[in-house]
């Protein structure tokens, strides 16, 4: 008696657990969605406190210099430097978010942001670290239009 | 008749060059697919036998590991997780490994992988770059799990 009761129950407790695990990827994607457009949007309009919100302090970017064919590895401190001083970043460029990856509390995005003088694709890393998500590494393919 | 015969000329032209070309794009995606899978089982390979030569040669010397202890984060550059490799403190027992995606994007990469035995898994997202032709791990984020 009490089994049956138990089983016909089952499929609803299921459906429930799958959908819950749903809207938490879906809300754990919106967190990430909104850390991708800040760092965009504090490269694009130059703003420090954009940038500093969604890179952690550690991060670094990775990207082969187009003119030498060297890599540079620049650290998040010197970025936020050079924004600071307005020595990079100010052109509007066109972000399209193409895959977001959640495992956990990690996630992988691969992000295109776009103007008219150059393309930049980039694979950014993200952690959840005290529930919120920051970028932790950024490696990214610029070419010159 | 002198346009339409000019017409199927062009067709047959682009069509040659589009069978000419995909093999060749696919092929070299498919070399880089095996170039990032060997890099990947050299990192898990080195790992599991202490072999610091294997794991640097996977690894970009400007790459750092990421990781979660308790509610603190844990920035390991790989100059430090070679030497603690070297000096035998870390890893040295056997992993299984699952490569569960690989995506690639011209010259820079990305993999999501598990590395886990009977005592703890671990799950990874590493970044991957082509440097002068050959494939390195350039950062590799982690999350730990005790299993026992």
């Amino acid at each position: 008696m009490f089994k049956s009761i138990y089983l016909s129950y089952l499929p609803v407790v299921i459906a429930s657990i799958v959908l819950c695990g749903c809207r938490q990827e879906k809300q754990e994607i919106v967190a990430i969605r909104r850390v991708i457009q800040a760092y965009n949007k504090g490269g694009d309009t130059q703003n420090i406190k954009l940038a500093k919100r969604s890179l952690y302090p550690d991060s670094q970017h990775y990207y082969v210099d187009d003119r030498t064919g060297k890599l540079i590895v620049l650290s998040t401190r010197k970025y936020w430097q050079w924004l600071e001083r307005k020595e990079i970043g100010g052109l509007a460029r066109k972000l399209v978010i193409h895959t977001i990856d959640v495992m956990d509390n990690l996630a992988l995005a691969r992000v295109t942001m776009e103007n008219q003088q150059k393309r930049g694709d980039n694979y950014l890393a993200l952690m959840k670290i005290n529930s919120q998500w920051k970028i932790m590494n950024n490696i990214l393919e610029v070419k010159l239009k | 008749m002198y346009r339409i015969s000019l017409m199927c000329f062009g067709l047959s032209i682009s069509i040659a060059c589009t069978a000419c070309k995909a093999p060749t794009q696919k092929n070299t995606k498919n070399k880089d697919y095996r170039s990032i899978m060997k890099v990947i089982q050299a990192f898990h390979k080195g790992g599991d036998i202490q072999s610091v030569e294997l794991v640097a040669s996977a690894l970009h010397p400007n790459c750092q590991h990421f990781f979660m202890k308790g509610k603190k984060v844990v920035t390991l550059p790989t100059k430090k997780f070679l030497a603690l490799l070297g000096q035998k403190k870390i890893l040295g027992i056997s992993r299984k490994l699952t490569i569960h995606s690989i995506s690639i994007w011209k010259t820079i990469a990305s993999a999501k992988v598990s590395m886990t035995n009977p005592k703890k898994r671990n799950d990874n997202f590493l970044s991957l770059m082509k440097v002068n032709g050959s494939w390195k791990i350039m950062n590799n984020i982690l999350k730990v799990k005790v299993t026992k």
